[in-house]
């Protein structure tokens, strides 16, 4: 007789409702950004934490609430290794404040009037 | 550009205070995430990957410097110091706070923008051409008309509950350059038989899992009927769409499975009931919106070249910038420049804080205050003195923009992706990266010419892939990101969806696989025949064949 499948252990995974930041249920039922401190879930703890998760979602604290098997595919994906990374794989060109740009003669191109840059005449 | 009045500010003010309210209700739990939803979409608020994402509503793209200033101090106090720029010519911010978005919106209403309608099943903030009133081949300027599309289609009530979202394009170039053929309608200023102007009405055009031309609906509508044409269009969508399954919920699938004549039927059935009724805007109310947008009152300016020919000559990048990003404008001694987005380590579209600040000081010293968001996610500054170009450049290289991608392989647009947008099957800008890389030498990318190269990271198509020269699409097999390589697609007058070439490619080969279409191309092209014009010739067999021969997948 074959033995019935073992069902990997599970990762719990939400964003956190003020801000959106990815967050993992750790083995004490807390929320945590680390990926690393994610506990790991199966059995009777599975379903503990699952409703301690459900009670988090409910009590707003946290949205976008999934579980994650722990089997070499989806826990790998690159959608999650994303998200652990808590941001994407190539980075924003930095704010950096340039040089002056002012003209190097300043006769050779007149500065904006004052009137086109005041509030009132803000437009969309 | 549009003066905001008394009755736009009050109406910002409020709608910024209605969000702040549905916001905190939303943190006190006496709204639940399915009811809060819907009311932060219509606020442009999405939960991406990381954190929310705001989306700006740009009006046809087009931005005053103080506006750019504004959203850059957004990105600065709110984000991470960087914004994203759409192909519907919008900004997104990334890593906004649920708890701060009321704030953001504050600010927003300060210098006159919002977000509303860029999400939801509403119609869109209407895109246009960038180089409207400065463009060298435009019959009038599309955007009063837009603006007139703006103001109706705001918080109409009758189409704020869409069966699917909604996408309006206006172009009057002979170059369309705003893709309207892949828009729900598509409206091309023209000439009629009269000599009047009035507007080609195409309907049905779009993208995704579903992609389609749109179809000519009238080819000739007078300007007066613009609103009341528009309204029984949408009314026949609107009654008539699928509501039942969102994949077919797009008008294009309703005037695919009508035919175009009995959708035409039906919408002018229902046009006739409204016609010259007090849907259409009133003449006064027309004038007073087009004279905003009367051309500009430019000084003389000197069309001679020759100090920029000196230039030129001695500095290699200025050179490449001079003809590849300065674009002609409708007065000789005037150009319009575009700012590329794109560089080696940017993502497509993406530009900091201060960058934005720069463009702005530039637009104002350089030109009048004005800056356009372009289809290709890029920024242009329209209206600036050929004389200037040489100082506007030296200062945009300073900023670190002084790029001359406009066109070329490396003028890529790629929707975020999987690093940051939550229904992406796979990234898009760090491949854009690889790509341009693949590309580095600056002359090899002139001498390959015009290439619309395009990426989206799932079937969504953001990145706007089926309408590409070369199109790439990320797919998920079996859990690794792969992309797969169309062929053909295009903008404009002959607008047309790209033909898939065969099996996908995982990440690491997919810069060689366009390479080797690249070198198909200049084996086979003739004398300065452009990319899209060789495949017309050529059809896609040689570079099917190319590509699956000689790479190894």
């Amino acid at each position: 007789m074959q033995k019935p499948p073992v069902m990997p252990e599970q990762i719990i995974t939400a964003n956190r409702l003020t801000d959106g930041a990815v967050v993992w249920l750790t083995a004490a039922l807390e929320w945590t950004t680390e990926r690393a401190s994610a506990g790991a879930f199966a059995g009777d703890a599975l379903s503990s934490a699952s409703a301690q998760a459900q009670q988090d979602n409910a009590n707003n604290l946290v949205t976008a609430l999934y579980q994650i098997a722990l089997d070499g595919k989806a826990d790998l994906s690159a959608r999650e290794i994303i998200r652990a990374n808590k941001g994407p794989s190539i980075s924003p060109p930095p704010d950096i404040s340039p040089p002056d740009i002012s003209p190097p003669d300043a006769s050779s191109s007149e500065p904006p009037s004052s009137d086109k840059v005041s509030p009132d005449n803000v437009s969309l | 550009m549009y003066h905001y009045d008394e009755i736009d500010r009050d109406f910002l003010a409020h709608r910024a205070a209605q969000f702040r309210d549905q916001v905190a209700r939303r943190l006190a739990g006496t709204l639940s995430e399915d009811e809060f939803k819907p009311l932060r979409l219509q606020n442009g608020l999405y939960l991406q990957l990381h954190a929310y994402m705001l989306r700006v509503a740009i009006p046809y793209g087009v931005l005053s410097a103080n506006q750019l200033r504004g959203l850059a101090g957004i990105a600065r106090d709110f984000d991470r110091g960087f914004g994203h720029f759409t192909t519907r010519q919008n900004i997104q911010f990334n890593w906004t706070k649920l708890v701060e978005a009321p704030d953001i919106l504050d600010r927003l209403a300060n210098f006159n923008m919002h977000a509303i309608q860029t999400s939801g099943n509403c119609i869109r903030n209407v895109t246009s051409d960038p180089l409207a009133g400065a463009a060298h081949d435009e019959l009038e300027n599309p955007h009063g008309w837009c603006e007139v599309i703006r103001q109706w289609s705001t918080l109409h009530p009758e189409f704020a509950f869409l069966p699917r979202k909604f996408k309006i394009a206006v172009s009057a170039g002979v170059e369309d350059r705003a893709a309207i053929g892949f828009h729900d309608i598509g409206l091309r200023l023209v000439k009629g038989q009269s000599g009047a102007v009035g507007f080609r009405v195409l309907v049905g055009g779009g993208q995704g899992r579903t992609p389609r031309v749109a179809q000519v609906l009238t080819p000739f509508l007078a300007k007066r009927n613009l609103l009341s044409y528009l309204e029984a269009i949408m009314r026949v969508y609107n009654m008539a769409g699928r509501r039942d399954n969102i994949y077919k919920a797009r008008i294009k699938i309703l005037v695919e499975a009508m035919g175009i004549e009995a959708f035409r039927d039906a919408v002018n059935a229902e046009w006739i009931t409204i016609k010259d009724s007090a849907v259409e805007l009133p003449v006064h109310e027309q004038d007073r919106i087009l004279r905003q947008f009367a051309p500009k009152l430019l000084e003389p300016a000197d069309p001679s070249d020759d100090l920029l020919t000196a230039r030129r000559v001695s500095d290699r990048p200025f050179g490449r910038w001079l003809r590849n990003n300065v674009l002609p404008h409708y007065n000789p001694g005037y150009a319009n420049v575009s700012i590329s987005l794109k560089a080696i380590g940017r993502p497509p579209g993406d530009a900091s804080a201060s960058e934005m600040e720069a463009i702005a000081d530039l637009a104002d010293l350089y030109a009048l205050g004005e800056v356009r968001v372009t289809y290709a996610q890029n920024l242009i500054v329209p209206h600036v003195k050929k004389a200037d170009l040489p100082a506007f450049f030296t200062a945009l290289s300073q900023a670190g923009l002084g790029g001359g991608e406009e066109g070329l392989i490396s003028d890529m647009i790629a929707c975020p992706g999987l690093d940051y947008c939550n229904l992406a099957n796979a990234r898009s800008l760090p491949l854009a990266d690889n790509i341009f890389r693949h590309f580095a030498d600056a002359g090899r990318r002139d001498d390959i010419g015009h290439i619309r190269l395009n990426i989206s990271g799932c079937i969504n198509a953001c990145g706007h892939h089926h309408a590409a020269d070369i199109g790439i699409l990320g797919v998920n097999k079996k859990g690794v990101e792969h992309y797969q390589i169309s062929l053909g697609g295009r903008t404009g007058e002959a607008a047309a969806v790209g033909t898939i070439l065969g099996p996908s490619f995982e990440e690491a080969a997919v810069p060689a696989a366009i390479a080797t279409l690249v070198d198909a191309y200049l084996y086979h092209r003739q004398p300065d025949e452009p990319f899209a014009t060789a495949i017309g010739r050529l059809g896609t067999d040689v570079f099917k064949q190319a590509l699956y021969v000689t790479s190894d997948m």
